[in-house]
């Protein structure tokens, strides 16, 4: 009989492929089934209680391993896709950074005892402390409370900041493969630090691409409006009055030539020297004698 | 348990089964943001994320996962029911929770005709089972058995109930060995005949009696727990559904006797009807997902101390490297060309 069970010890089965033959009665059939059922349990249990066991947490009885099901059925749901890395966990797998896990409790040294390291009454409060002794480099001119306000205040917001982008990228926002059309776009590059995402430059280059600048295109639900290129400087210029066109020209000369803030004749200034220089070469040859001064 | 505990507002959102394809990642934390960010705000990728934690820790419990939850089951009523349609159902519902829902009125629905709103049903209950029964002229007390993949109609089976009149529920049964089958508990399986290899509506049969009743895939069970068997046997053209208590007495051994007492529902099943998978379908839901091989650990030698390996380094340039310096090396050794002059100067410098 054992010839024909099969059995799939992590699914608690047993299936014994020998044909059931029906008795005439159906009294017999339940009692048939009833013999049938039993035989084969003993069998099943037979196999279950040969596994290594240890004792339970608690309780009676003991526990034992179970195999792998061998019986493979279908999943309820599809196979979840991996989430994307975000640019953080991507940077720590490149450089090897593990998490390491912090303590609930630290000490703190001021009051001797260990406190929570965040929250109400947290471990080394830098409101506790009365007295801090400045450092030489910091010339900002804050005290080291509220430079610590600033600085929490400073991390708070660039945090929000990267989970945002994190959920953006997350949600598709950012699309990894396709051309960055940023650099199509010569300003852009020149500027060095790209304010805006490629996404944007490309549905902002999209927006204009049809002949009537996208005047009279249907816009999306969410579609930002299209941004109007503001009318060149040249033309204001030639509106200008008089007046202001002098003070113009004139605010433009003192860039070139310099402010006029102690202005100095120089020539007149060289001439009072030479003068003063002459006035003394003068005195010098009088007391010296006449002889020098038929030469001259 | 109904709606998974989701308010109406959030699951109608939430839960449109017209974009199954569409999730929103609720792994990630959910920040309130300004009013003028459309995109950021309550809205990604065209839905709205739920605003309450509970919510979002429902909708998390209904995501895809690598490893699964228990199938759920419902059990609902068709148009025409019978008083034993509806305690098959009951009984069947009984044997099935706590993963299980019963849906007390009676619905317009026939599976095999229109299975949208039993779709509709899997997908708001979160429930991947379902045994839908009624009554026919033609079939008699009929249940149909199936399973969904991802919200949609995988494969479906109809039976006829109380053929050759046996049908007895658990009610029916005395009350001594019910009481010592624990709520919940795993049952074993017994599937018995050759013709649950032989025809492709028993395999279905067998495959659908399996995943409905054997609950959480365990690493570790308490043999103590081992209270009841679900035995099927198949002829050509019967299936006998039998459910017992175990009893497992003191033998001399290891191995304790096993002594079976039924506890109902007793049922003659003749299949009917059967919708098996599209393949296409069937292959997605079969697939395995992917497990993690451990790398074999090349370079690596273990003595009693512990394991090493050999660093293998291309040769580096020690004139680029940050080293540290010592005055010594950087006086230059007088050459012989120059060597007179600078001898003299140098030794000038000395005094």
């Amino acid at each position: 009989m054992e010839e024909h069970c099969d059995f799939d010890i992590g699914n608690l089965m047993c299936y014994d492929s020998a044909t059931f033959s029906t008795p005439g009665d159906s009294d017999d059939v339940n009692k048939a089934l009833d013999e049938l059922a039993a035989k084969n349990a003993q069998k099943l249990v037979a196999r279950l209680f040969v596994l290594p066991t240890e004792p339970p947490p608690y309780g009676n009885g003991r526990v034992a391993t179970l195999p792998e099901p061998t019986t493979h059925l279908p999943r309820e749901k599809p196979i979840p896709k991996p989430r994307e890395a975000t640019t953080w966990e991507k940077f720590a797998k490149l450089k090897g950074i593990r998490k390491r896990k912090k303590d609930k409790v630290a000490y703190d040294e001021q009051t001797g005892e260990w406190r929570r390291t965040y929250g109400y009454k947290k471990a080394n409060d830098i409101n506790d402390t009365w007295a801090i002794p400045a450092k030489a480099g910091e010339n900002d001119g804050l005290d080291p409370w509220t430079r610590a306000q600033k600085e929490k205040k400073e991390r708070v917001a660039h945090n929000k900041k990267r989970q945002m982008q994190n959920l953006q990228a997350a949600s598709g926002d950012r699309l990894p493969g396709t051309i960055d059309l940023s650099s199509s776009n010569p300003a852009m590059l020149k500027k060095g630090k790209k304010k805006k995402k490629h996404v944007e430059v490309a549905l902002e280059f999209s927006q204009k691409s049809t002949a009537s600048m996208g005047k009279f295109d249907n816009k999306l639900k969410y579609e930002p409006e299209i941004k109007k290129k503001s009318k060149p400087k040249r033309d204001a210029e030639f509106q200008r009055s008089h007046k202001t066109e002098k003070q113009s020209s004139l605010k433009l000369l003192e860039k070139v030539v310099g402010k006029e803030e102690h202005s100095i004749d120089v020539n007149k200034a060289v001439n009072i020297a030479q003068q003063e220089e002459e006035a003394r070469k003068r005195a010098k040859k009088g007391r010296a004698g006449k002889k020098k001064k038929s030469k001259q | 348990f109904g709606s998974g505990g989701l308010a109406p507002e959030d699951w109608i959102v939430a839960l449109s089964p017209d974009e199954p394809d569409v999730q929103i990642d609720l792994s990630l934390s959910y920040k309130r943001l300004s009013k003028g960010n459309i995109i950021m705000g309550r809205k990604l990728q065209g839905k709205t994320m739920p605003k309450r934690q509970a919510t979002r820790r429902a909708l998390r419990a209904r995501e895809p996962k690598l490893v699964e939850n228990v199938k759920k089951a419902f059990f609902i009523k068709g148009p025409k029911s019978s008083q034993l349609v509806n305690t098959a159902l009951k009984d069947m519902y009984m044997m099935k929770k706590p993963d299980a829902v019963m849906l007390n009125k009676k619905n317009k629905c026939r599976p095999f005709e229109d299975h949208t709103s039993l779709e509709f049903l899997s997908n708001q209950m979160d429930a991947s089972l379902f045994t839908y029964g009624s009554i026919s002229k033609k079939k008699g007390h009929a249940l149909t058995l199936g399973r969904m993949f991802n919200h949609q109609l995988l494969d479906m089976i109809e039976v006829s109930v109380n053929v050759d009149d046996e049908f007895k529920s658990i009610s029916d049964f005395s009350g001594e060995r019910k009481k010592s089958v624990k709520y919940g508990s795993k049952p074993m399986f017994l599937f018995q005949g050759d013709h649950f290899d032989l025809s492709e509506d028993y395999k279905l049969l067998k495959s659908l009696i399996l995943d409905y009743f054997r609950g959480d895939v365990v690493e570790k069970i308490n043999l103590a727990s081992l209270d009841r068997v679900i035995v099927c046997t198949a002829t050509q053209d019967r299936v006998y559904f039998r459910h017992y208590a175990v009893q497992l007495r003191k033998s001399g051994t290891k191995i304790p006797n096993v002594a079976l007492d039924e506890i109902g529902p007793r049922m003659n099943w003749e299949v009917r009807r059967m919708k098996s998978a599209s393949e296409d379908v069937k292959k997605q839901a079969m697939k395995k997902p992917r497990k993690h091989k451990p790398g074999s650990k090349k370079n690596l030698k273990k003595d009693v101390l512990g394991s090493m390996g050999q660093l293998h380094m291309k040769g580096e340039d020690t004139s680029k490297m940050a080293l540290r310096k010592f005055k010594a090396l950087k006086r230059k050794k007088p050459s012989a060309t120059d060597g007179a002059g600078e001898g003299e100067e140098g030794s000038k410098r000395q005094r």
